[in-house]
C-alpha cells in the first residue's frame, strides 16, 4: 500500500529517467500490438475536440497528442515534469518540421496566467495521480471560458460492473506505486465538474479490446487467452482488421456508457452548466439501464449511434468480408452477449453474415456435444463401463478420439466421410 | 531383481530420445508395441547400451486364446447391453438418436478392442517380468497411447507425454486435454496453447522438439542438399523453389472442412500460375503426405485444370526435412512446417483458412511467419521472391521468434527430454548411470560398452549421413553428390 503523497512523487519522477523516455518514445513510434489502435483513438479524440488556436498539453511526453494539432496549425505549448521527455518531444517535432513551446512544470501548478489557452489536452497523465480533484480546478483555471479540457482516465464504473460490487475510488491506493491506476466514476466526475464550473460535453468510452494493461473486464477470461493476444497483435499490421476495430470503437463503443470499457476520454467545457450536467447524467442512466436489459434495448442505444442501425449493420458486415481476422474478433467480443440472449447476430450483421456467425457458434456447440458424448458413452456405469474395464483400466478412454469423428459424422451430420 | 525397463510409445522420429535415455541408463530395456520394434530401433538401442522388446512377444499361446475370447465376450456383451431398453431409455433425450449412439460405440469397440486387449495383456506380462520405471508416449490423446497412460496410472507408474506437434491452433475436442502426468512441449508457444484450454502449467515442461534438433546444424549443408534434391527431382538449383506442404481434414471438429486438401492445394497452384503469368521464375513443389485424398495424379489433375504445363509442378511424398531446407519459400496450412522453416532460416507463409482462423490465429504478428488468406498468397510470394529487403526482414523476425516456438534451437531438446525422463522415472527402478555402471563392469564388458557408445557418432556427422542416406535410399537410380560434412 502506498500513500497519496508518495505516489504523486513517484509518478512525477518516474519519467525523468532518459532510458525510460527512450523506451516510451520507441514504443510510441513502433506502434506494436494494440498500441496503434490506442494511439489512434486518443489522438483522434484530441483532433476532434481540441478547438481554438492555443492548446496546452499537460504531460506532453513525446507529443503524440500534440504534434498532429501542430501539424494542422494549432499553437501548442507542452509541459512535463521530465526535461528528458521534453527534449525527446522537441526532437520528434523538429524531425517533422513542427514548432511548439515546451517547459517543465508540475501538472497541478501550471506556470501560466488564467485563461491562457483555448483547449487543454492531457493523455495518459491523470490516470497516474490520485489527487485529481485538486488538479481539475488548476486545469480549468488556464482555459478560457468556453474552452475545453480533454483527458483520458480509467473507468471505475467499468470496474464496478465487472466485479459486481461497489468499489471505492481509494481502493486503488492499496496497490504499489508502479501499478497504481486512478479509476474515476462518471457520477464523481460530474460532481466535480459541477463544483468547478465545468460542463460535460462527452465521456467517450474506448479500449474495448486493447488487451495488456488495458483489460476489458467484461470480456472475462478471454483477456487471459494467448490466442486473443495473438489476434490483437495483428492490429499493428492487418489494415482491414485495424479499420474494423476502429469502426467498432468509434461508431459503436464510443457512443455507449463508461461501464462498457476500461477507459474513457473526458471532454469538458469551461462553462458552468449544472442543469446540462444533470440532463447528461439522466440520459446516461437511461442508456445504462437499456444496456443492462436482456435483450439489450436497441431502441435506446440506436438514439446514441452515429447512423441508423440498418446502416451500421451494412457497414459492420462490409468490414468482415475482406478479413477472416475481423470475423474472429467480432465472434470473440460478441459471442457471450449472443449466448446469453442479450444480442442476436442479426442485430449486428446482415442476414448472410449473421447466418455464418450463427453456424460457427453451432459448430462449436456440436464440438462440445461430441466431446461430451465421446467421454460419457464408454464410461456409462451399469454395463458399458464394466464391459470396457480391463483389470482396472478403462479401455473406453481409448475410444474417445475416433468416437468424436464418428459422432460428428454419423450423429450430427457434419461430415460425409469423403475428403477431397 | 527384475531388469530395468521403460515403456515407449514414441514415434520413430523420436528414437534418438530413447537412445539418449539408454545412454544415461545403460542396461535399460525399451518395451514397445510390436509395430515400433523395427530392426533399426533394436540396433540403435543395442548400440546405446540397452535392448528392445516387443511386448507382444511376451504373450504365449494360452494368452492368445484368452485374448480372443475376451475380445469376443466384451464386444458381444456390449452389443447386448446397447440393445437393452434401459440403455436406450437412458439416452432417449440426447440430440443424437440412441440407435446412432449405439452404432458408433459398437463400431468403435469392434475396431479398438482387438488391439487394446492384447496390448494390455502384454503390458501386464511385461510388468511382471521387468521393473518398469516410466511410460513415455508421443500423443496421449490417440487410442493406444491414451489407454497405455491409463494403464500406467493404474499401475502407479509415472507418465510423460512428449508433444507430437506444436499446437498452433486452439486445441479442440479430443486435443483440449492432456492425460499423462507431465507433457513436454516444444516452446513457450506450446505452453500458451495448453494454458488457453485450462491445462495446469505445472504439468507442462518446455524442452524443445527432439525431432527438430538437426536443424541446429543442418543449415550449413543447405547448398549440398539443395543440389542433391534438385538433381533428384529435375529442378534447376538457381531458380527459386517454392514448396507447399499439403494438409487434410482430421474431421475431429465440426469446424473442419472435408475439402480442405483440394481447396488449399488449388489456392497454391493458382498463386503459382499468377506469378508465372507475371513472368516470375519459380519451381513449385507439392510436398504431400499419405492420405486418402492425396496422390500425384490428383496434383497433376488439378494442375491440368489450371492449364499449368505438364511436369511444371513437382510432387513428393517424403523427405519433409530435406524439402524445408531446399525451399526458397515454404507455404503450409496451419502447420508445424512453418516452425521448421523458421528453424531452417526459410521464409514461411501460413496459408490460413476459415478453420485456421476459427481456431487461431496460429502465429502472432511479430512471429515473422507471414499469414495470408488465399487471395493474398500470390502477392506474398511475389514479395518474398523479388524483394530482398522484405525477405531479409521476414527472416530476421522469424529468427527473433523461433525460440518462443521451439526451445530446441540449440539442438539440445533430445538431451533435455532424456533428462526429464530420468527425473520422472521411479528412481528405485532406474538402471544406474554410466559412471556407476562402469565401475561395476568387468574390463571386457566395459570396453565393449565404450565401443558401442563410440559407434553412435557425434552430431552433425551422424545427422547429415542419416539425412543423405535417407534421400539416397529413395532415389537409388539418381546420381547423388557426396556430402561434405
Amino acid at each position: 500500500m502506498t500513500t497519496a503523497s508518495h505516489l504523486i512523487e513517484w509518478k512525477t519522477n518516474a519519467w525523468k529517467d532518459p532510458a525510460m523516455v527512450s523506451w516510451y518514445s520507441q514504443r510510441m513510434v513502433v506502434n506494436q500490438g494494440t498500441n496503434r489502435l490506442k494511439n489512434r483513438l486518443e489522438v483522434d479524440a484530441c483532433l476532434a475536440h481540441a478547438t481554438g488556436a492555443e492548446v496546452l498539453d499537460v504531460g506532453i511526453g513525446t507529443g503524440r497528442g500534440s504534434l498532429p494539432l501542430c501539424a494542422r496549425g494549432q499553437r501548442v505549448t507542452g509541459v512535463d515534469s521530465s526535461q528528458a521527455m521534453l527534449d525527446e518531444c522537441q526532437r520528434l517535432a523538429h524531425a517533422q518540421g513542427l514548432v511548439l513551446r515546451t517547459q517543465t512544470s508540475q501538472l497541478d501548478c501550471l506556470p501560466f496566467a488564467a485563461a491562457s489557452f483555448d483547449s487543454l489536452i492531457s493523455l495518459n497523465v491523470l490516470m497516474h495521480f490520485p489527487h485529481w480533484r485538486q488538479i481539475l480546478p488548476e486545469w480549468k483555471r488556464v482555459v478560457r471560458p468556453g474552452g475545453r479540457l480533454i483527458f483520458d482516465v480509467h473507468s471505475l464504473d467499468h470496474y464496478r460492473a465487472a466485479l459486481g460490487r461497489p468499489v471505492a475510488e481509494e481502493e486503488g491506493l492499496q496497490s504499489e506505486a508502479a501499478t497504481y491506476t486512478l479509476r474515476i466514476a462518471a457520477e464523481d466526475l460530474l460532481a466535480e465538474a459541477d463544483r468547478c464550473g465545468l460542463s460535460v460535453r462527452a465521456l467517450i468510452p474506448y479500449g474495448a479490446f486493447l488487451g495488456g494493461g488495458n483489460r476489458n473486464y467484461l470480456l472475462g477470461e478471454l483477456e487471459d487467452k494467448a490466442f486473443w493476444a495473438r489476434l490483437l497483435s495483428f492490429l499493428a499490421t492487418d489494415e482491414a482488421l485495424f479499420e474494423f476495430a476502429l469502426f467498432i470503437e468509434q461508431e459503436v463503443v464510443a457512443r455507449l456508457t463508461t461501464t462498457v470499457t476500461g477507459r474513457f476520454m473526458a471532454v469538458l467545457e469551461n462553462r458552468d452548466d449544472r442543469d446540462g450536467n444533470k440532463d447528461w447524467l439522466a440520459d446516461n442512466r437511461r442508456l445504462e439501464a437499456g444496456l443492462r436489459r436482456t435483450p439489450i434495448a436497441l431502441d435506446l442505444v440506436a438514439g446514441r449511434l452515429a447512423a441508423p442501425l440498418a446502416e451500421l449493420r451494412e457497414r459492420m458486415s462490409g468490414y468482415l468480408a475482406p478479413s477472416l481476422r475481423s470475423g474472429r474478433l467480432l465472434e470473440c467480443v460478441a459471442a457471450r452477449l449472443v449466448a446469453t440472449g442479450r444480442l442476436g447476430w442479426s442485430d449486428l450483421l446482415t442476414a448472410p453474415l449473421a447466418a455464418q456467425l450463427a453456424d460457427l457458434v453451432a459448430k462449436r456447440a456440436d464440438d462440445r456435444l461430441a466431446s461430451e458424448l465421446a467421454r460419457r458413452l464408454p464410461r456409462e456405469p451399469g454395463g458399458v463401463a464394466e464391459l470396457l474395464d480391463y483389470a482396472g483400466v478403462p479401455l473406453g478412454t481409448g475410444f474417445e478420439y475416433l468416437l468424436v469423428e464418428r459422432l460428428l459424422t454419423q450423429g450430427l451430420g457434419r461430415f460425409t466421410g469423403v475428403r477431397s | 531383481m527384475s531388469a530395468p525397463a521403460i515403456v515407449s510409445l514414441l514415434l520413430p522420429k523420436n528414437l534418438r530420445v530413447l537412445e539418449a535415455f539408454v545412454r544415461r541408463h545403460p542396461g535399460t530395456t525399451v518395451l514397445s508395441p510390436a509395430y515400433a520394434a523395427t530392426t533399426d530401433a533394436r540396433e540403435r538401442i543395442a548400440a546405446a547400451g540397452g535392448s528392445w522388446v516387443a511386448v507382444e512377444d511376451l504373450l504365449d499361446s494360452t494368452d492368445q486364446a484368452t485374448i480372443a475370447s475376451e475380445v469376443q465376450r466384451r464386444t458381444g456383451g456390449l452389443a447386448e447391453q446397447l440393445a437393452t431398453p434401459a440403455w436406450k431409455r437412458s439416452w432417449s433425450g440426447a440430440r443424437i438418436p440412441a440407435a446412432t449412439l449405439a452404432e458408433c460405440l459398437t463400431a468403435e469397440a469392434t475396431d479398438r478392442l482387438p488391439g487394446l486387449v492384447p496390448l494390455l495383456t502384454a503390458l501386464e506380462r511385461a510388468a511382471a517380468r521387468y521393473a518398469i520405471s516410466l511410460v513415455v508416449v508421443n500423443d496421449d490423446v490417440t487410442p493406444t497411447s491414451r489407454v497405455v497412460v491409463q494403464w500406467a496410472r493404474h499401475r502407479q507408474l509415472p507418465t510423460l507425454h512428449l508433444s507430437h506437434s506444436l499446437l498452433l491452433c486452439e486445441p479442440y475436442t479430443v486435443h483440449a486435454q492432456t492425460h499423462a502426468d507431465v507433457t513436454a512441449v516444444f516452446g513457450e508457444r506450446g505452453v500458451e496453447a495448453y494454458k488457453d484450454v485450462g491445462v495446469d502449467p505445472g504439468r507442462l515442461r518446455v524442452t524443445g522438439n527432439p525431432a527438430w534438433d538437426d536443424y541446429a546444424q543442418l543449415g550449413r549443408y543447405r547448398s549440398e542438399l539443395r543440389a542433391t534434391m534438385a538433381a533428384l527431382h529435375g529442378l534447376v538449383p538457381g531458380t527459386p523453389i517454392v514448396v507447399f506442404g499439403t494438409t487434410w481434414s482430421a474431421n475431429l471438429t465440426a469446424l473442419g472442412d472435408e475439402a480442405l486438401y483440394g481447396k488449399t492445394l488449388r489456392a497454391f497452384l493458382l498463386a503459382c500460375r499468377e506469378l508465372r503469368d507475371q513472368g516470375i521464375a519459380l519451381q513449385p513443389v507439392v510436398k504431400d503426405r499419405p492420405s486418402r485424398e492425396s496422390s500425384p495424379q490428383r496434383v497433376q489433375q488439378l494442375a491440368a485444370e489450371l492449364a499449368l504445363p505438364p511436369d511444371w509442378v513437382r510432387f513428393s511424398m517424403a523427405d519433409a526435412t530435406s524439402w524445408v531446407l531446399t525451399a526458397d519459400i515454404l507455404v503450409s496450412v496451419q502447420s508445424n512446417l512453418s516452425v521448421e522453416a523458421m528453424l531452417a532460416g526459410v521464409p514461411a507463409i501460413n496459408l490460413f483458412t476459415e478453420l485456421g482462423m476459427a481456431l487461431g490465429p496460429c502465429f502472432a504478428a511479430d512471429a515473422g511467419v507471414r499469414e495470408v488468406e488465399a487471395r493474398e498468397l500470390a502477392p506474398a510470394l511475389r514479395e518474398l521472391l523479388v524483394d530482398d529487403e522484405r525477405r531479409a526482414q521476414q527472416l530476421a523476425a522469424q529468427a527473433r521468434a523461433v525460440a518462443h516456438h521451439n526451445a530446441g534451437v540449440d539442438g539440445q531438446a533430445t538431451s533435455r527430454v532424456a533428462a526429464l525422463m530420468s527425473e520422472l522415472a521411479l528412481p528405485d527402478r532406474l538402471a544406474p548411470a554410466p559412471s556407476a555402471a562402469a565401475e561395476a563392469l568387468s574390463g571386457t564388458e566395459g570396453e565393449r560398452r565404450v565401443t558401442r557408445l563410440a559407434r553412435s557418432a557425434p552430431f552433425p556427422l551422424y545427422a547429415v549421413r542419416q539425412l543423405f542416406s535417407f534421400v539416397r535410399s529413395r532415389y537409388r537410380s539418381a546420381a547423388v553428390p557426396a556430402a561434405s560434412p
